[in-house]
């Protein structure tokens, strides 16, 4: 198994990501369809940069895993309010 | 009406009930992403922390067994075909539901529609078990279902128990050394502490800090009231609820509530029901601190996930008996014949259904 890494993202780096992401809505998907979606989109996407929007907590841990030999890091940013954005950075 | 042993144990049990909340909301800690993440990408980040949880409270359980807590305290099942059949039934509920007994009723404290559904279809499952009981289930239901008497080797050991998880442990490190593998004791054994941060209430915990914590909430329960478990006491919610509306003469009546759910027909508030709502109302206060806290409303297209998932949970943790925490968590931590056979079964049905979902991307195992 092995570890993807998460790293820390500021407000300002998601809004300059989104602009050259791939973008992903997944609001309203619980478990386990974020992992299945991500896995399905992940190998037709070409963007090297895809941002989930989702607002299911659990996705923000599970959905990184669940792609992990096809990204080399990952963040997740917070609303605050219960939404997140998940960047994965394609290897 | 509220029956308890004392002051004490109600501020113990509101204590430990909320603690549950916090660490399962902090943790991301779900029995349904350690087993199926596991299946379909070899994810490990909850099932170590649910085998740190298990190891933690049969160390704990035993220590307190030996020290002088009743045997009483232990819920150990008869055991037969009943929990292969529950458990399978159950497991198949909670991958296609998205949660567990336990999942479903942190993420209830999150604000999630999805699970509010989820758990109103598995209270619908136990009134439907518990109305055909006496017509389908009562002629084989204690036999030929559960023939075996229950048996737990950490209640049957007494003071010697505490040895047991002792030598679990060093076994398995003594078998992990010699096959040179230690590196996967370091991995288990690597915990991120501070993840647990007063400056950053946002972040996520640990899973395994989380595992080692509910291992001792677990074991605090066990010496205030007994073995932990979601769906009895949730089902006894049900029943009190179920008797204010046809009336009680009906439950008093019918074999399953009376005698089943409540025991020697005593209808009143426990401690074990009232630690369920705070273990809620734990989990809200630590998602409303974190920023994860939002009313997430159902999407259409999922419905039938909550309602068919939470009634197929509802019926099979009434067949098994049991649910993941009294099972495969509680059952697990007891050495118990009837939480490995329904743990089994679980496992069987979490495979099957995580192989079907994933049917389009593959899994792993």
């Amino acid at each position: 198994m092995i570890l993807v890494t998460e790293i820390e993202i500021s407000d300002e780096e998601v809004k300059q990501l989104e602009k050259k992401a791939k973008i992903i809505n997944m609001e309203g998907e619980v478990c386990p369809y974020p992992q299945i979606i991500a896995r399905e989109q992940i190998q037709k996407i070409e963007n090297d940069i895809i941002i989930i929007e989702t607002d299911h907590v659990m996705a923000t841990k599970a959905v990184p895993q669940s792609v992990f030999e096809y990204i080399s890091k990952y963040s997740v940013w917070k609303s605050g309010s219960g939404q997140y954005k998940i960047v994965l950075w394609k290897k | 009406m509220i029956e308890y042993s004392g002051l004490l144990s109600l501020i113990l049990t509101i204590v430990i009930g909320i603690g549950f909340g916090i660490l399962l909301q902090k943790g991301r800690f779900c029995f349904t992403s350690a087993l199926r993440d596991y299946i379909a990408f070899k994810d490990t980040r909850v099932l170590y922390g649910l085998l740190i949880g298990i190891i933690t409270m049969m160390l704990g359980t035993s220590i307190a067994y030996s020290l002088g807590v009743s045997n009483s305290h232990f819920w150990i099942s008869n055991y037969g075909l009943s929990n292969i059949i529950g458990g399978f039934v159950f497991g198949i509920g909670m991958v296609y539901g998205g949660g567990c007994a336990s999942g479903t009723l942190y993420r209830a404290g999150e604000g999630y529609v999805h699970y509010w559904l989820m758990l109103i279809s598995a209270c619908a499952g136990y009134v439907i078990f518990a109305s055909l009981f006496s017509i389908f289930f009562l002629p084989y239901f204690f036999t030929p279902l559960q023939i075996f008497e229950g048996f737990s080797l950490i209640e049957s050991l007494g003071q010697i128990s505490v040895l047991v998880p002792i030598l679990i442990i060093l076994s398995c490190v003594l078998y992990l050394k010699k096959k040179q593998q230690l590196n996967l004791i370091t991995n288990i054994s690597k915990l991120n502490i501070s993840s647990i941060s007063i400056n950053n209430l946002k972040s996520a915990w640990d899973a395994k800090i989380v595992g080692f914590g509910m291992g001792i909430f677990a074991t605090l329960w066990f010496i205030v009231w007994g073995t932990l478990s979601v769906t009895g006491p949730q089902a006894k919610w049900v029943g009190l609820t179920y008797s204010n509306i046809i009336g009680i003469e009906s439950l008093q009546g019918n074999i399953y509530w009376n005698n089943v759910i409540f025991s020697g027909g005593n209808f009143s508030i426990s401690l074990d029901m009232i630690m369920l709502l705070f273990l809620i109302l734990g989990s809200f206060i630590s998602a409303y601190f974190s920023g994860d806290f939002k009313i997430r409303m159902v999407k259409k297209n999922r419905v039938q996930n909550a309602i068919i998932g939470g009634m197929l949970m509802g019926f099979g943790s009434r067949m098994a008996p049991g649910c993941n925490i009294s099972n495969t968590f509680s059952g697990l931590a007891f050495l118990s014949v009837s939480g490995f056979v329904t743990s089994l079964g679980l496992v069987l049905g979490v495979y099957i259904t995580t192989r079907w979902m994933f049917r389009k991307v593959g899994c792993a195992i």
